[in-house]
């Protein structure tokens, strides 16, 4: 078994920033799915042992790309948007992140007056599409919608970073 | 054949996501030195060259450093991975011409005729707007419209190459 060899401790900030994000999403995907770490190693084909799970929520142990996909197929989550709101939560940038990830119900549980109009479109948002109550905007888009609404770009980006999932949405991938 | 989950683990999909790898570093128009000069850890070219060639592994740390080095964003890469090991996407961008939309008259289109004119206020050169599938469903949510009534709209100023009509 050769998935990804050790490394000599050369681990910048920004690496264990992202080892720690991958983690914290990773525990936040299983909590809400309501599994222990045993019952998600044991749903798994290939033989991963419970610490070394364990080490990949805690933050401490860096994760194969291959393995990743695994772990979330197991829990229900496409692994790009867990991916994507780990680097969100971790405010690794925007583009990095692919956009921002939004939780519609935040959306619509927010009385702010002057987001009326961004409610007006989660309301419809999520009428068009039920089951999809977390969607992500990229950069290009957020500027289009901003139009729309009737606020600034950063306004717009300001508001949407409050409404932040809680976790990856359970059943693609 | 189940490629999807034979191949997690497995060589399919480490194969496509090496190859997605190079098609990002190809992108910025780097050689694989090139890269790994760009890359904080320095990264050995040839450790470089087995993650393109699927032969490693790559843990998110370095998925990472290497799209932010080309500037690609990582959690695109990866499902262009997976979706060459198996799912596919819908793609439907439709094309605008954004001149035409501007001289239209019509009261119900003052919305998008008001977003033609930003678009072209801030890039007058470009005069063709392509929306992919997630900009028009924004943006029907946005107007309080059907999706399906957005495209019939803006289809009538799509630019004679951009859509083929099909009916």
């Amino acid at each position: 078994m050769k998935t990804g060899q050790k490394e000599p401790d050369r681990s910048t900030d920004i690496d264990r920033l992202i080892v720690r994000a991958i983690g914290e999403e990773l525990r936040r995907a299983r909590t809400t799915v309501g599994w222990s770490r045993p019952g998600l190693v044991n749903r798994m084909n290939s033989d991963l042992p419970v610490n070394t799970y364990a080490c990949y929520e805690q933050g401490v142990r860096r994760c194969s790309i291959p393995r990743l996909v695994e772990i979330c197929c197991i829990l229900g989550v496409a692994a790009p948007e867990l991916l994507g709101l780990a680097l969100q939560r971790a405010g690794l940038g925007l583009d990095a992140a692919g956009g921002v990830r939004v939780d519609l119900n935040k959306v619509l549980a927010d009385n702010q007056v002057r987001l009326r109009p961004l409610r007006r479109w989660a309301r419809n948002r999520l009428q068009a599409e039920p089951e999809q109550d977390m969607i992500r905007l990229d950069r290009d888009l957020i500027k289009e919608l901003a139009i729309f609404l009737k606020l600034t770009p950063q306004d717009l980006l300001g508001a949407l970073l409050a409404y932040t999932p809680d976790a990856a949405p359970q059943g693609a991938g | 054949m189940d490629a999807f989950h034979d191949g997690i683990t497995g060589r399919t999909f480490t194969r496509a996501l090496g190859e997605e790898l190079r098609r990002t570093r190809e992108r910025a128009g780097w050689s694989q030195s090139d890269l790994v000069a760009r890359m904080p850890s320095h990264l050995h070219v040839k450790t470089l060259a087995t993650y393109e060639q699927g032969i490693r592994q790559c843990t998110v740390v370095r998925l990472l450093e290497i799209c932010w080095a080309t500037g690609a964003c990582a959690p695109d890469v990866l499902a262009r991975a997976m979706l060459h090991t198996d799912i596919d996407l819908q793609t439907t961008d439709l094309y605008v011409e954004l001149y035409a939309l501007v001289l239209d008259t019509r009261t119900e289109l003052r919305p998008l005729r008001r977003w033609a004119r930003n678009r072209l206020a801030h890039n007058p050169v470009s005069t063709t707007a392509r929306l992919d599938g997630s900009a028009l469903q924004e943006i029907a949510a946005a107007l309080g419209v059907e999706l399906s009534t957005l495209i019939r709209q803006l289809e009538e100023f799509a630019p004679v190459l951009g859509r083929k009509p099909d009916q």
